[in-house]
Order: structure tokens, then C-alpha cells, then sequence
């Protein structure tokens, strides 16, 4: 069991709750995006699966089976959310309304999304604590014998 | 260890041992908290020191899960304000072993110093 190990997880935590507010900044900005570059028609808000994964020791000597029972998190993919309907909204002088006059406006709702950066933003925050009281064990180690 | 070095400090050496394996514990639960389908792990302390004082190392069965909670909706049981407290414990107890290790060494230095 090392110090690394423990740094390592609490790296992938970081790691994964950045990228979740990556997504979630990207769905902000395109709340009303029509057009993607593939023409498949208006934006469609992304959603990130988390799972866990097996943190690689950095030498062979500590790859013990501890080690390998603790899991970091790694972000498995990001998908297109195709559950939530698409906004339909009454435009008919937009370019891309359709014969009735309705304009497709991506499926994001920014309340969800607020809250989903907020908890992130949180979670985030957590990990990073789990960081430096880890980092501060390691110091304190250290210092035995001084 | 033997000779000038006595069962209490190989006590302490094993109580760091465990705190760490208990951070890293810890930290793997903040860092999968939005993981769905996870369980928390933790080390039953008391437990594990009385088994590597009497198996001389740490046993791969010393981690247990421990779940914060009933699972949610997405099967992921971690409680956060449960494990930030757990950790801040744990990482003062670490400091306290460290102290106690620390002093340890002091008093064997001073008798090898004959009291200088």
C-alpha cells in the first residue's frame, strides 16, 4: 500500500469531475445550437458514465492484492442523451423551421444542468481534500525520526 | 523488528501501515461517489492491528465494505460528509502514530547518547 496509490485515486476523481463539467459547459453553450457539423440536426446534450476502474501501481513491488481491491473512477463514455424530447419552439421566420413553422431546439434544460456543475464543482472539491490530507500524512511520515 | 527496538514501536509501524490502507480506502470512496453500483470500503481497525500484530503483515481481507447508506436509485452507497469525517480522522490519527513513533526514537537516542 502506497502513498502514491492513494494520491492516484484521488487524481482520477479530479480527473473525472472536470470532465463532467467540461460536458456540462458544453451543453450550456449549445442550449440553442440547430445545426451540428455531421447535419444531423440540432444539438442533443451529452451525458457522462462514470465506472470504476483498477489503479496501475507505478512499480511491479507494490502491485500487491490491496492495492488492487481499491478502485479509482474513470469516465466510461460520454452518449448522446436520445430519452429527453427535443424542444420544439414556434418560429416560422428561422431558417431551420420546419413546413408547420417549428424550429428542433436541443433537449438541454439549464436547471439540470446548473445543478449537475454544482455538484461536480463539489465533488471536485472533496477529492482535492482527499488529496492534501493525504499529501499531509506523507509529510508527517516523513518528518519520523527528525 | 528486535533488540533495542521493542513490540510497541512495531505496533506503531503496523497502525501506520493500516491508517494508510485506510486513506487510500477512503479516498477511493470520495473519488467514486457519482460512481453508480459502488460500495464504500473501509479497514474495522482495531480488527486489522490485532491481525498483523499476530500475522507480523497486513491481510488483503483487512478491507471491508461498508456502505454509508442504503443505496440510491443508481446503486452507489457513499455518503459524503460520512467519509470526509472519516478522513480527517484518520489522517489525525496517522499524525498521532507519527508522533508517537517519533518520540520513540527520541528516548532511544538519548539513552545512546548516555543523556546527553
Amino acid at each position: 500500500m502506497s502513498f502514491l496509490q492513494g494520491l492516484e485515486i484521488a487524481a482520477s476523481g479530479l480527473r473525472a469531475q472536470r470532465l463532467r463539467m467540461n460536458v456540462a459547459s458544453s451543453n450550456m453553450a449549445n442550449i440553442d445550437t440547430t445545426r451540428t457539423a455531421n447535419g444531423q440536426g440540432a444539438y442533443r446534450r451529452k451525458q457522462v458514465s462514470l465506472s470504476t476502474t483498477e489503479m496501475q501501481a507505478s512499480t511491479q513491488a507494490f502491485n500487491n492484492s490491496l492495492n488492487q481491491a481499491l478502485r479509482g473512477v474513470k469516465v466510461d463514455e460520454i452518449t448522446d442523451d436520445n430519452q429527453t424530447p427535443m424542444r420544439m419552439e414556434f418560429d416560422p421566420g428561422h431558417p431551420d423551421a420546419n413546413a408547420d413553422g417549428y424550429v428542433e431546439k436541443p433537449n438541454v434544460n439549464m436547471l439540470e444542468e446548473v445543478v449537475d456543475m454544482m455538484t461536480s464543482s463539489r465533488s471536485f472539491e472533496a477529492n482535492a481534500t482527499a488529496f492534501d490530507t493525504l499529501k499531509k500524512m506523507a509529510q508527517r511520515a516523513l518528518q519520523i525520526g527528525e | 523488528m528486535s533488540g533495542i527496538f521493542d513490540a510497541t514501536m512495531t505496533m506503531i509501524g503496523h497502525g501506520l501501515n493500516l491508517s494508510l490502507t485506510r486513506q487510500n480506502a477512503l479516498n477511493a470512496n470520495v473519488a467514486n461517489i457519482d460512481t453508480p453500483g459502488y460500495t464504500p470500503k473501509d479497514v474495522n481497525f482495531a480488527d486489522a492491528l490485532k491481525q498483523a500484530m499476530e500475522t507480523g503483515s497486513a491481510q488483503p481481507d483487512t478491507l471491508i465494505d461498508r456502505p454509508d447508506k442504503a443505496p440510491g436509485p443508481d446503486g452507489n452507497a457513499v455518503d459524503l460528509d460520512m467519509q470526509m469525517a472519516r478522513l480527517s480522522q484518520n489522517a489525525t490519527l496517522y499524525q498521532a502514530s507519527g508522533k508517537a513513533m517519533s518520540r520513540k526514537l527520541a528516548m532511544l537516542r538519548y539513552v545512546i547518547s548516555e543523556g546527553a
